[in-house]
């Protein structure tokens, strides 16, 4: 049943900045820290965190729109983390993204029948006839009326346009879709309905999916498994019922205790209030030791030095916290 | 909250935007009040009126294409809308003040911090000066500084003499939304107009803007209409929530009664819309907001509505009063309607 479908092993995505004189120096912006992880086939696995995090560079760098700086990534059971070229396209076909802002995800000046029938047009060998019929089946799929085809991106609401993108990623049959936010550009009555297409879509298709996000209530009712991250590093890791239940790091309980809910019955669910002191570091210069050191209200003198692993702490449960390991 | 008299007052606000395809007739009969040290949230999704009734308060509607064709906003006893200019600049100059939705956006990215709070600080509450005044103003540099330090300290801003030397881009958006707010506090206003503070923001640092808000509002008996389309939001500042939906007021109740006992249909599908962490199901609403040039007869809002009935689409429902503090406009709950 639980199939691998995708592993990393020590990810990491760096990006340089020159400083100093002429740019003599360089700066390391850590995005993706050591990231482990591995992913089954048909689950859901949320990727969550602040603004600054890394959620989306290490959603980036997993689909191999980035390439790694460091550590491996297999999918399929093939590497594919320093592959290039034509090798690297095989593989791209099945893994597509849905892109956070819906509008300057689609080219303006292409009509809906264009923006679809693109990814056919590179991969596959499809007659003008036969590609048009695809697209309208992608429409239908995605709940859009079939005279959508020769409109443009303007003439679409939020939620249509999302519904494009969605229909763009299906276009060639992946495997693995990473969902980059795709309802925080909507208002809530839309987020809903393209949560329940996306559900429907899943299991239709048999579709992974990595769901980046930065709000838990989503989170909790889209995931099998959450990951929180921080400063590019996982922070927890665990399914994601368990990690609402009994939230283990400092700042997932601080990030729980901040959402906004609407109900008395939701209030029970969440911990004790926390209020983070300051705001996430740069990472151009990430403290020493636990990289959440700045902001955590409990922390002890082994922090400052020592970065803590991530360790197992139950079924499917790591955390990285010196809190928690035993010593 | 100490239920005191009412601050803000708007009745009958009807707003209509000339456009190349025809007039726009956005705000439709708004009525709306706040009372001293009262939080009121204004709630509903993108393009429903929001902003508009917000800048109309404010007098920073660009008109034209705007205008307003009937109604009232009483602020403390003057209706603003029937002021000069002058005059108007003169109630509000000092007794209501505005903390914009954007802060990336909101304060000029070639002045520091502290040079555009001291300006504030000098030149607040004046409209025009002679020359001489201008002179002796400009000099009192030292004493704004100051006083824009204490300012900063009040909103909780940690090092606020380093602060101020800062210019905005070299503070994050929690930072400069705390600017923002202590440059809305400077001349201890009575009405705050929040629109949508802390969208921009994580929910950890909204969270402790949030909390500022709360503080300020106790502390200094502030009254804020605080709008946002986080019922969440909401839920956890206001006293009072109005729901608008396509440029009309839908309901408005206490907050408890309204997310726990929500009557308008409108109301109740916003809220069901909401992902919960119980994992209560969660459904949208089908459909999108009216085309505001030519919105739908009767109830705005009966395209859309699971429970329309026949009268919904000729005629519109009054704002009228069901139960204590609650006001609803739905024709389900008129006399001699259903339930």
């Amino acid at each position: 049943m639980n199939q691998l479908l995708m592993k990393m092993e020590g990810l990491c995505k760096y990006f340089f900045r020159d400083s100093g004189l002429l740019g003599r120096e360089k700066k390391v912006i850590r995005a993706v820290d050591t990231v482990d992880l591995e992913i089954n086939y048909g689950e859901t696995l949320a990727l969550a965190g602040e603004s600054g995090s890394g959620k989306t560079t290490l959603g980036k760098t997993m689909i191999r729109i980035y390439k790694p700086t460091k550590g491996k990534l297999w999918f399929d059971g093939d590497e594919i983390s320093s592959i290039d070229g034509n090798r690297l396209r095989h593989y791209r076909r099945y893994m597509q993204m849905v892109f956070q802002d819906p509008t300057s995800a689609l080219n303006p000046r292409k009509t809906v029948l264009d923006i679809i029938s693109l990814p056919l047009r590179i991969y596959q060998d499809l007659s003008r006839a036969e590609r048009r019929e695809r697209v309208k089946e992608l429409l239908e799929m995605v709940e859009l009326p079939a005279d959508f085809l020769y409109r443009y991106p303007h003439a679409l609401s939020g939620g249509q346009k999302q519904r494009v993108g969605i229909a763009r990623a299906l276009a060639l049959n992946p495997k693995l879709i990473v969902l980059d936010e795709p309802t925080s550009a909507l208002d809530v009555s839309v987020q809903a309905k393209i949560l329940a297409l996306l559900d429907r879509l899943r299991e239709q298709f048999q579709l992974t999916y990595i769901y980046i996000s930065h709000d838990l209530s989503v989170v909790k009712n889209i995931s099998d498994r959450t990951v929180v991250m921080y400063l590019g590093q996982i922070m927890e890791t665990a399914l994601t019922d368990d990690l609402f239940k009994s939230p283990l790091h400092p700042y997932t309980r601080a990030l729980l205790s901040a959402i906004p809910i609407i109900s008395a019955e939701e209030q029970e669910l969440i911990p004790e209030e926390i209020t983070l002191v300051g705001e996430i570091p740069s990472p151009l210069d990430v403290p020493p030791g636990c990289n959440f050191i700045s902001r955590c209200q409990e922390k002890m003198d082994i922090c400052d030095e020592e970065e803590p692993p991530l360790a197992k702490v139950g079924n499917d449960h790591y955390i990285r916290c010196h809190r928690a390991c035993p010593q | 909250m100490g239920v005191g008299n009412t601050i803000l007052s708007i009745q009958g606000l009807k707003v209509h935007f000339d456009t190349i395809d025809g007039t726009s007739r956005v705000l439709d009969d708004v009525e709306l009040s706040v009372r001293e040290a009262e939080v009121v949230g204004l709630v509903g999704e993108t393009g429903c009126g929001k902003s508009v009734t917000a800048k109309t308060i404010l007098g920073s509607l660009p008109m034209p294409p705007g205008k307003i064709l009937e109604g009232k906003i009483l602020f403390l006893k003057d209706n603003l809308l029937e002021l000069s200019r002058e005059e108007r600049h003169q109630v509000m100059s000092r007794k209501m003040s505005y903390i914009p939705q954007d802060p990336m956006t909101s304060l000029n990215p070639v002045f520091t911090v502290g040079e555009q709070m001291g300006d504030m600080i000098r030149w607040q509450g004046r409209r025009r000066i002679g020359p001489l005044e201008f002179l002796r103003l400009r000099r009192r540099r030292d004493n704004s500084i100051a006083k824009a330090v204490e300012l900063l300290d009040r909103v909780d801003i940690p090092a606020s003499k380093e602060i101020i030397r800062r210019y905005p881009v070299e503070l994050s958006g929690g930072m400069r939304q705390r600017v923002l707010i202590a440059m809305a506090l400077i001349g201890y206003p009575s009405l705050l107009i929040a629109d949508e503070p802390t969208t921009a923001l994580d929910v950890t640092i909204q969270k402790g803007i949030l909390e500022l808000i709360e503080e300020k509002v106790k502390e200094e008996q502030l009254s804020v209409l605080y709008i946002t389309h986080n019922l969440g939001v909401a839920r956890r500042l206001c006293h009072r929530i109005y729901v608008m939906y396509a440029g009309t007021i839908a309901e408005t109740a206490k907050t408890k009664d309204l997310l726990d006992n929500p009557r308008h249909p409108y109301t109740s599908n916003l809220i069901s819309s909401i992902p919960k962490l119980t994992g209560d199901e969660f459904r949208g609403i089908d459909g999108r907001i009216p085309d505001y040039i030519d919105p739908p007869a009767g109830c705005r809002f009966h395209p859309r509505c699971p429970r329309v009935m026949e009268i919904c689409k000729q005629e519109r429902p009054e704002l009228a009063k069901v139960g204590e503090d609650r006001l609803l406009a739905c024709h389900l709950f008129s006399t001699g309607g259903g339930s």
